[in-house]
C-alpha cells in the first residue's frame, strides 16, 4: 500500500516535470499558429486537476503547491522589468485543487463530463485569481490592460485547457493505469461489493 | 499510527484546514514579493506599513499635540521672560532718550543764550519747580549760592526777563517771575525801547505785566518792545521785558499792558546774570548825584 502510494507519487512528480517542460519549451518548439494557442495552456494545471480526480485531497494540494514552486521557479521576469509575482500561481493553483477536490468528492461518478467540468471550473478559478492577484499588486501586464485580455485569457485558457485535458488525461491514464483500476471497480460494483 | 497519518487522515477528512493553512503560506510568499514600481519595497511591508499607519498617525498626532502643548508653555515661558527683558530695555532705552531730548534741549536753549545779545556774564540754571501756590509765580532753579547766585541777580531766557532772585539756599534759588504781583514792590522802571517813555513795570497775571507811565507818552502803537531802563537799581539797562498789548494805537496811555518775551509757562532753562552792582547802580547813583547838585544848586 505505502509502496503504490510512493510510487505514484514519483509518477505525480515526474509527470510535474513534464508538464513544467512542456509549459517552457511547447511554444518555442510549436509553429506560430499552434503556438499561439498552446501558450493559453496550464500542463501544470491539468496534472493538478488529474490528481484531484483521485479524490485524495491531501496529495491534490500538495501536488498544487509544487506545481506552484515549479511554475514561479521556471517563470521569468518579463523584459519590461516587471517582476513576478512569487506564491500567486501556487495560490492559484491550491484553491483551484481544493475546488476540484470539491467538485469530484460532491460528483462520485468519473467520467469525461465530470472531467471536463473539474478542468473547466479549475481553469476559471485559476485564471481569476491570477488575475485578481496581478491586479491587486499593480502588475502591469498586457492582459490586464482591458477587460477584453482578462476575458480572453480566461475563454481561451478554459476551451485549450479543456482540448488539452481531453488528450493528456488519455496518456495520464495509462501512466497511473487507471482504466485497469476502473474495470476493477466497476467488475466490483457489478459483483455488488462496491456502491457508487 | 504515526503522527502523520493521523494529521493525514484528518486533512482527507476536511481538506479546508490544510486549504486555510496552504493559502496563508502562499500569502506570506507572495508579500514577499517586490513591489514594481518600488523594488526596495516588499509587499508584506506595504502591507504591514498601510496597516501600522492609522496607529503610526494616531501615535505621532498624540505625541505631536502633547509636544506643541510643551513647547508652545516653555515658549510662553520665554516669552514672558523676554517680555519682562523687553520691558526693561524699553525703559532703559525711553530712559536714555529722554535724556538725549534734554541734552539736545539744554544744548538748544544753550545755543539760544549764546546767539542772544546778553553781555552780561551769568550762571546758566535748570529750572527744577513752580511755586505750589498758584498765587504767586515763583520758580525754582538747580543753582544756588555755592554757585554764586546772590539775591536779586536778574533771570534771563535768551527770549527776555524772566524776573529776580528772591531767595537762595547752597543748591537751589527761588526767582520771583516778573509777572508777580509783588514785583512792582521793587519798582522796576521800564522804558519802550524806541521811544523811550519811561514806566513803572507791576506784575498783573501768569502771564501778563502792566506797565504805568510816568508821564503819558503821546502815542503808543501795539507790540512796542519794552526793555529795562536800569534806572530802578535792580535790572541792568536794555534787558527786554516784552511787548505792548494794546489794540492798534492809543494816545496817551496812563496803564499799558505788557506781554513777556519769555516764555514763563514753558521756562526750562534760565541764566542768572551776575552783573556788576556799580553796573545796575551806576545810573541811580549817577541820578542821585545829578539830584544833590540840583538841591545844593537851589539851596545857594
Amino acid at each position: 500500500m505505502e509502496t503504490a502510494s510512493r510510487g505514484t507519487s514519483v509518477k505525480i512528480a515526474a509527470c510535474l516535470l513534464v508538464a513544467v517542460f512542456a509549459q517552457t519549451t511547447l511554444v518555442g518548439l510549436a509553429p506560430n499558429a499552434i503556438g499561439q494557442w498552446l501558450a493559453y495552456v496550464d500542463w501544470l494545471l491539468i496534472v493538478v486537476v488529474y490528481v484531484c480526480l483521485g479524490r485524495d485531497p491531501v496529495q491534490a494540494l500538495v501536488t498544487a503547491v509544487v506545481a506552484g514552486v515549479l511554475y514561479d521557479a521556471f517563470s521569468r521576469a518579463p523584459a519590461d522589468g516587471v517582476m513576478t509575482a512569487v506564491g500567486v500561481s501556487g495560490f492559484a493553483y491550491v484553491l483551484a485543487a481544493y475546488a476540484a477536490d470539491r467538485i469530484v468528492s460532491v460528483i462520485v461518478a468519473d467520467n469525461l463530463l465530470v472531467r471536463f467540468a473539474t478542468v473547466a471550473s479549475a481553469s476559471l478559478i485559476n485564471t481569476l485569481t491570477k488575475v485578481a492577484f496581478y491586479k491587486l499588486l499593480k502588475f502591469k501586464l498586457p492582459v490586464l490592460i482591458s477587460g477584453k485580455g482578462v476575458a480572453a485569457a480566461i475563454v481561451f485558457g478554459l476551451v485549450t485547457n479543456l482540448i488539452a485535458a481531453a488528450l493528456i488525461y488519455f496518456v495520464l491514464d495509462r501512466v497511473f493505469n487507471k482504466n485497469s483500476a476502473l474495470k476493477i471497480r466497476r467488475s466490483e460494483a457489478r459483483r455488488g461489493k462496491v456502491k457508487f | 499510527m504515526s503522527l502523520t497519518d493521523k494529521a493525514k487522515d484528518k486533512a482527507k477528512k476536511n481538506p479546508t484546514w490544510l486549504l486555510g493553512l496552504l493559502l496563508i503560506v502562499h500569502l506570506f510568499v507572495i508579500s514577499m514579493n517586490r513591489v514594481p514600481s518600488q523594488p526596495s519595497l516588499r509587499y508584506l511591508q506595504l502591507v504591514t506599513m498601510s496597516g501600522m499607519m492609522p496607529f503610526q498617525w494616531l501615535a505621532s498626532s498624540s505625541v505631536g499635540a502633547v509636544k506643541n502643548v510643551w513647547f508652545s508653555y516653555v515658549d510662553l515661558r520665554k516669552a514672558r521672560i523676554e517680555n519682562e527683558d523687553l520691558k526693561i530695555t524699553r525703559d532703559r532705552l525711553e530712559k536714555e532718550a529722554n535724556e538725549l531730548r534734554l541734552k539736545v534741549t539744554i544744548s538748544e536753549q544753550l545755543n539760544e543764550f549764546e546767539k542772544a545779545a546778553i553781555t552780561y556774564e551769568g550762571e546758566i540754571a535748570r529750572v527744577i519747580g513752580h511755586d505750589a501756590n498758584q498765587w504767586f509765580n515763583t520758580i525754582y532753579i538747580d543753582r544756588g549760592s555755592l554757585a554764586g547766585i546772590e539775591k536779586d541777580q536778574p533771570v534771563v531766557t535768551a527770549d527776555g526777563l524772566v524776573g529776580r532772585v528772591i531767595n537762595t539756599s547752597p543748591l537751589a534759588s527761588q526767582v520771583l517771575l516778573v509777572t508777580d504781583e509783588r514785583h512792582g514792590a521793587g519798582a522796576v522802571i521800564a522804558q519802550t525801547e524806541t521811544t523811550r517813555w519811561l514806566g513803572i513795570l507791576e506784575g498783573k497775571s501768569q502771564y501778563l505785566c502792566d506797565m504805568r507811565f510816568i508821564v503819558p507818552p503821546e502815542k503808543l502803537e501795539n507790540g512796542e518792545p519794552v526793555v529795562t531802563s536800569g534806572q530802578d537799581g535792580l535790572y541792568p539797562p536794555g534787558l527786554v521785558i516784552g511787548r505792548v498789548k494794546i489794540n492798534g494805537s492809543v494816545a496817551a496811555p496812563v496803564l499799558v499792558e505788557i506781554e513777556p518775551a519769555a516764555k514763563l509757562g514753558k521756562l526750562e532753562m534760565v541764566k542768572v546774570l551776575k552783573v556788576p552792582p556799580e553796573k545796575i547802580r551806576g545810573p541811580v547813583e549817577e541820578l542821585k548825584k545829578e539830584e544833590q547838585s540840583k538841591t545844593a544848586d537851589r539851596k545857594k
